[in-house]
């Protein structure tokens, strides 16, 4: 990545050309051999010829792997080759058999252990949510991980009383939680004050003006914010009805040179079944004047 | 060798990251305002709101969406001192405190200013702004002392995405033209230079690419020099000198002898 | 919009309001004082003295004030020498740099004729002071100088406000004409005042007062003529602002003019008509810069 003193090739910003497929190889570094796609292999057949035209992305020449993006595999290993039962690292693996990292060499749906769900993605609906799941009977994912807390009520899907969908994300100029940038007045005097984005729809709908104090609230409690209303926030249409969505930026909390209500009081305990990931980023909520 | 230098803006690739506002005060050691305790604008996401004596950097946020959300984009820009071949603001200091150096970029010598602050007044962008910290007004340097040791401005150096573009002007000027060639051509025919050519203070050494009309982005339409309107109010005011010279002469004029008439129509 | 409103104020308030119009009464009664010397009879004597008397003092002021605005006041002196080279610093196309030598030269011409004024009547008995006499050579000279920096004095400060890039202030190029005739009004009526409090009787102010009202008129044409120059502009006077532009042109142009024009002199009180001319020059310059202050 650094190859020469004054060479820096994750900076390097050249993209393809305009009309050429490729995988930006020069478009930065992807660390360490510029690899933009991981077991690439996979993506031509036994043979070594692209599964399909339309997306080759790596194949045998006759003489090595080549093609748009950095080969993921022994470059001149031939698609026929057998491998050796009895060699070490890579030289045990056959020709076809991409999945370089793992032993045997071949990708796995099924795992004895490790994953809770899958092997293929399903559609959940996040585990609060104004709609019921239109695709299966299984409304949020079986195996989720509920803490049961003090306090951790969940709203059960549809509820009229937090009609609203909300969200968190993040800002430029803090960072994390915001116990580091609050502190940092060149920071804070960009971004000052915890505030939740609202389309002008649902501003009209709830009487509020821009940077009007309002207050949400979900099962779990309440925050007080300033009205930051955009037209960047869109109300949907699902199934024929308007829902109303709402967006925070979670930096803030009680201490600093600036200091708000912390979003994140809002979300249940809730989390992703194999990494319990916390299900922050979709919830439901209502809101009004404060 | 120095040569002409500043920056070209592509506006187009700005993502409102700020890192500019951060690297300048961050270098100039400029305070925040009010100790970094502020107040929610409410405009986007812009909370500078102008450029002054101690944001010598400002982000602009434009939200322009339509009402049924089917076109729309925010425009993104990182508003700085234009450096002006002509500067409104050097022609007025009285005290030669404003400089053109050998880079033809404009400087606000601090030692030398004593907050007159005519300056402000006459720029045509309102780029200036007193500093609590001087007294003075102050802006952007184009980082004076960075260049004159061959450094980039900290601002450009910082940029993600290479908005900012620092370089001899010719270079950036032809730099700017492809990139509007790019741009017309994949459809964006919005897209021009501001400030780009002489036409404009005889060229600003800070332009930019805009996708909108100047306005849009609170940049004057017609920005012009404050001596345009030199020789005409001098002219105006000499004429009401001549004019009650004459009106003075005449009523204090001595005809004759005998008191002054206590009424009576003026002749 | 006009390209004007994209700009920062300067924030020149009170302190440059009262230096514009201590400024037009400063270089207005000298040169009232010059010409009654020159053109007038020796019934004027006290007119005169009264001019050269007060125009120091008051451009004194006028300094201190400007000094006082400074964000750097203990470096007025950079706009007369410049700080590194140490040599005069002087940009002629600068209104500020030209108005800074102007004050100075004035300020000097102003002693002078002050000290004169003084030696006149013998305290102190300074032989230099008969030599600057309006009448001496040497006094012909410093008066007729004095006279022309006074005018300047009384009209840059309006030229000043034009070459900026401020709403209203550069949308015109009427503002410096405006200034000065209200500085010939306002030092008129300045003087009227004085005489009429040191005991002058009327017939020895009828001059004066007969100026007044013909600088009135002028003053009331050149703000009609800054009005119009500002075209559409004009209608960001549609407030408070307005309303009080149009109480001054009443209370202190109109008004002042058909008091004068009402009763016989002797029967009215000599100070009502020149203290609303004193009191509208005021305002008018309160009016202009503080409305454009106000803007973006």
């Amino acid at each position: 990545m650094l190859p020469a003193k004054d060479q820096n090739l994750a900076a390097r910003k050249q993209p393809d050309p305009p009309g050429v497929t490729g995988a930006q190889l020069e478009w930065g570094w992807a660390w360490p051999a510029n690899r933009r796609i991981l077991y690439n292999r996979a993506s031509a057949d036994v043979q070594g010829r692209p599964w399909s035209e339309r997306k080759k992305w790596v194949w045998w020449d006759g003489a090595k792997w080549t093609g748009r993006d950095v080969p993921d595999f022994a470059p001149t290993k031939a698609p026929g080759s057998k491998g050796d039962p009895r060699a070490i690292g890579l030289d045990a693996l056959s020709g076809s058999e991409p999945f370089i990292m793992k032993p045997d060499g071949v990708g796995w749906l099924y795992v004895p252990n490790g994953l809770l769900d899958g092997p293929l993605p399903a559609h959940y609906e996040p585990v609060e949510s104004p709609v019921t799941n239109p695709l299966y009977h299984q409304q949020s994912s079986p195996v989720l991980k509920h803490w049961r807390l003090d306090g951790n009520v969940l709203a059960p899907p549809g509820d009229p009383r937090f009609p609203y969908i909300v969200t968190t994300y993040r800002l430029t100029e803090h960072y994390l939680s915001g116990a580091m940038s609050r502190w940092n007045p060149w920071l804070t005097e960009l971004q000052p004050e915890f505030f939740v984005e609202i389309s002008p729809e649902l501003a009209a709908e709830k009487g509020l003006g821009n940077t009007d104090w309002i207050r949400i609230s979900t099962p779990r409690g309440s925050v007080r914010g300033k009205a930051l209303v955009t037209r960047r926030v869109r109300p949907f249409t699902i199934a024929g009805r308007v829902v109303h969505h709402v967006g925070m930026p979670f930096h803030w909390g009680y201490q600093g040179l600036v200091v708000g209500d912390a979003a994140n009081e809002l979300t249940a305990f809730v989390g992703d079944p194999n990494v319990s990931i916390h299900e922050a980023k979709a919830f439901v909520c209502n809101l009004e004047k404060a | 060798m120095p040569q002409p230098m500043g920056f070209f803006t592509d506006t187009t690739v700005c993502i409102g990251c700020k890192a500019c506002e951060v690297a300048c005060k961050e270098w100039n050691q400029l305070p925040a305002r009010n100790g970094g305790v502020g107040i929610l604008s409410g405009d986007s996401y812009d909370n500078t709101r102008q450029l002054d004596g101690i944001h010598w950097r400002h982000v602009k946020f434009i939200e322009q969406f339509s009402a049924d959300r089917q076109d729309g984009r925010w425009l993104m820009m990182s508003d700085v001192c234009k450096h002006c071949a002509h500067a409104g603001c050097l022609e007025v200091c009285p005290t030669g405190a404003i400089i053109r150096t050998e880079f033809d970029t404009v400087v606000i010598q601090s030692d030398t200013c004593n907050g007159c602050r005519d300056c402000i007044g006459a720029c045509p962008f309102g780029v200036i702004g007193v500093n609590p910290v001087s007294g003075t007004p102050q802006k952007c340097t184009l980082c004076y002392d960075r260049m004159k040791v061959g450094l980039e401005p900290a601002c450009a150096k910082a940029c993600p995405t290479k908005s900012i573009n620092f370089g001899p002007i010719a270079d950036l000027k032809e730099m700017a033209r492809g990139r509007v060639g790019q741009l017309r051509e994949a459809g964006e025919n919005r897209a021009y230079l501001y400030g780009a050519d002489e036409t404009m203070l005889g060229g600003l050494n800070s332009f930019y690419l805009l996708v909108d009309k100047p306005e849009v982005y609170g940049l004057p339409p017609d920005p012009r020099l404050p001596s345009r309107n030199l020789e005409p109010s001098a002219l105006w005011s000499t004429l009401g000198a001549v004019v009650l010279s004459i009106m003075g002469v005449f009523h204090f004029r001595e005809r004759g002898s005998g008191p002054g008439r206590p009424e009576g129509v003026d002749v | 919009m006009s390209s004007t409103f994209f700009t920062a104020s300067p924030q020149w308030r009170w302190f440059i309001i009262t230096y514009f119009f201590l400024g037009g009464l400063a270089g207005g009664s000298y040169f009232l004082a010059t010409l009654m010397a020159r053109f007038g009879a020796e019934r004027d004597r006290p007119l005169v003295r009264l001019g050269y008397l007060v125009a120091f003092p008051i451009v004194c002021v006028c300094g201190l004030v400007l000094t006082v605005d400074l964000g750097r006041p203990e470096r007025f002196w950079h706009m007369l020498v410049q700080s590194h080279t140490f040599r005069p610093m002087l940009k002629t196309y600068s209104p500020m740099s030209s108005g800074a030598w102007v004050l100075l030269l004035f300020s000097g011409c102003a002693f002078l004729s002050f000290v004169a004024t003084l030696a006149e009547r013998g305290r102190p008995d300074w032989a230099i002071g008969r030599k600057l006499a309006p009448a001496a050579p040497l006094g012909r000279v410093v008066t007729g100088l004095g006279a022309i920096l006074g005018l300047y004095l009384a009209g840059y400060t309006g030229v000043l406000l034009s070459v900026t890039n401020r709403p209203i202030w550069a949308d015109t190029t009427l503002l410096g004409l405006t200034f000065l005739t209200s500085a010939a009004s306002t030092s008129a009526a300045l003087l009227i005042l004085l005489g009429a409090w040191s005991g002058l009787s009327r017939d020895r102010l009828y001059r004066l007062e007969r100026f007044d009202r013909s600088a009135l008129v002028v003053e009331a044409l050149a703000i009609a003529a800054l009005v119009a120059s500002l075209g559409r502009i004009a209608t960001v006077w549609l407030n408070g602002w307005g309303v009080l532009l149009a109480v001054m042109i009443l209370g202190g142009i109109a008004l002042p003019l058909l008091l004068d024009w009402g009763r016989p002199a002797e029967n009215r009180p000599a100070w009502i008509a020149p203290g609303l001319v004193l009191i509208g020059g005021l305002v008018l310059r309160m009016v202009l810069v503080l409305s454009s202050d106000r803007l973006s």
